[in-house]
């Protein structure tokens, strides 16, 4: 009788029975899945970029810069573990996870294809070890970077915008009398009135910077976490003095704002971060 | 398993999952707060309140309705799920507005509620494939000129002409499901 099992078992043994040189690797299919997984994540900014109703200059990419930094040294991590991992990893077998995965995906939800990513990534990260292990991580980091500012920054919007204001009143106040907070808008006269929504948050920019540190980290070969920690702790502030400056910039005058806000001011922002993060973790190794 | 079997499989995954969002997020999308607005301007004209585009300049997502008779325009602000204007909106209309959550008059919307309300639809939406209705979160400006809120108030609904129209007739008119 042919059932699921069975079916199940002649897939595998003919799978693995398949000449070695043209056998799939384990993690092949785990870089597989995941880039699945981020293409479903994407699809709603690539259709919004299609469809030409995004923002301009580098910030109007479907796939942030720094989100390509992170896959790309993510995906080399796990493509390149070391020779004793390659043969544990060299039988490829679709096991529930992957299937579900798989199956996860095929919902049509952006934020429930970046849930099934971070999953899937965590679960292989456990069943892992070393280079593999933290190119999971980053995966799973980038999944949970996007739905944060996807998704579950605007329950918190409210409180982190008057947060940001009240630093973006106190920055200007230094240079300008007459400056005034309104919940999350400031303005001062002769200023520009702004308004502070969930895209222009420090809280929106500094997740994916702490990951983009970790990752360039992981990609030049250190391993040590307080390093990494300091690393990530100065990231953090940096993200955030810009993120301030940049909000009193654009309060401070009608044509600062103009110029940072659109499309110049956007992609210079964004290089100034990868500018920032490259600069932080110059490229030598650990001493042996 | 061989390359070639992993690349069918992860082919037919990627046709499968990218073509179920694209007909999801590829549909064009549907201006929602037009809609109400339309829906809650037809309401007004019935009271003698017609828009007013010159006290809409440089303010997004407040509507003005102006009468002849009355000094100050009755302003619509139509909030979205994050209520990011609302801080905003409690410092420049300080008691001058009521607020409307899910049909029903309220002191000060809930923020929570509002999240939970849209995740609700959302999954609805992954059920049926279709996006469920809802009233939107909005307020209304108490106040035009003529009859201050102390004695009007919210849901005073006193007779002038400028008055706020009374809590009751708002919650009447949405309890008749108009955005449907």
């Amino acid at each position: 009788m042919w059932t699921g099992h069975n079916l199940m078992t002649i897939a595998r043994t003919s799978f693995v029975s398949a000449p070695a040189d043209r056998c799939i690797r384990q993690t092949d299919v785990v870089v597989g899945l995941l880039l699945c997984g981020c293409v479903n994540g994407y699809m709603f900014p690539v259709l919004e970029w299609l469809r030409g109703t995004s923002s301009e200059g580098l910030g109007a990419l479907p796939v942030n810069l720094l989100d390509l930094i992170v896959i790309v040294i993510a995906v080399q991590l796990l493509r390149a573990p070391s020779e004793e991992l390659a043969a544990r990893h060299s039988a490829a077998r679709l096991g529930w996870k992957d299937v579900t995965a798989a199956a996860l995906f095929c919902l049509p939800s952006g934020a429930a294809a970046w849930l099934a990513t971070g999953g899937y990534a965590l679960s292989c990260a456990q069943r892992s070890s070393q280079q593999v292990r933290l190119g999971c991580v980053l995966f799973a980091g980038l999944a949970a970077v996007q739905l944060w500012n996807t998704v579950f920054i605007k329950w918190f919007a409210i409180h982190l915008g008057l947060a940001d204001a009240v630093m973006t009143k106190t920055a200007l106040s230094l240079v300008r009398d007459g400056v005034e907070r309104a919940g999350n808008v400031v303005s001062s006269p002769n200023g520009h009135a702004v308004v502070l929504f969930a895209g222009c948050l420090t809280a929106s920019i500094i997740p994916r910077l702490l990951l983009v540190q970790a990752a360039v980290y992981f990609a030049i070969g250190l391993r040590d976490p307080v390093r990494l920690a300091i690393g990530l702790a100065w990231i953090a502030a940096l993200a955030m003095v810009a993120n301030i400056l940049r909000l009193t910039l654009m309060a401070a005058s009608a044509d600062w704002h103009e110029l940072l806000h659109g499309a110049v001011g956007v992609s210079l922002f964004e290089l100034g971060m990868v500018a920032m993060v490259l600069l932080l973790n110059p490229d030598h190794r650990e001493e042996p | 398993m061989t390359h070639y079997t992993f690349c069918l499989a992860l082919a037919a995954c990627l046709v499968m999952s990218v073509s179920g969002k694209a007909l999801r997020y590829g549909a064009p999308p549907i201006d929602t707060e037009a809609r109400a607005v339309a829906v809650i301007e037809s309401q007004l004209k019935h009271d003698g309140w017609l828009r007013d585009l010159r006290d809409e300049r440089d303010v997004r997502h407040v509507y003005a309705f102006a009468k002849p008779q009355c000094l100050r325009p009755l302003l619509v602000a139509m909030i979205g799920t994050g209520a990011e204007t609302l801080p905003m909106l409690n410092a420049r209309h300080r008691g001058q507005l009521q607020y409307f959550q899910d049909g029903r008059a309220v002191a000060q919307p809930s923020i929570w509620r509002s999240h939970v309300t849209f995740a609700v639809r959302s999954l609805g939406q992954l059920a049926s494939g279709r996006w469920p209705s809802a009233v939107p979160l909005f307020a209304v400006s108490v106040s035009h000129g003529e009859a201050p809120p102390s004695t009007a108030g919210p849901g005073g609904g006193s007779a002038g002409p400028c008055s706020f129209p009374s809590r009751a007739s708002w919650e009447q008119f949405l309890d008749r499901r108009p955005f449907d």
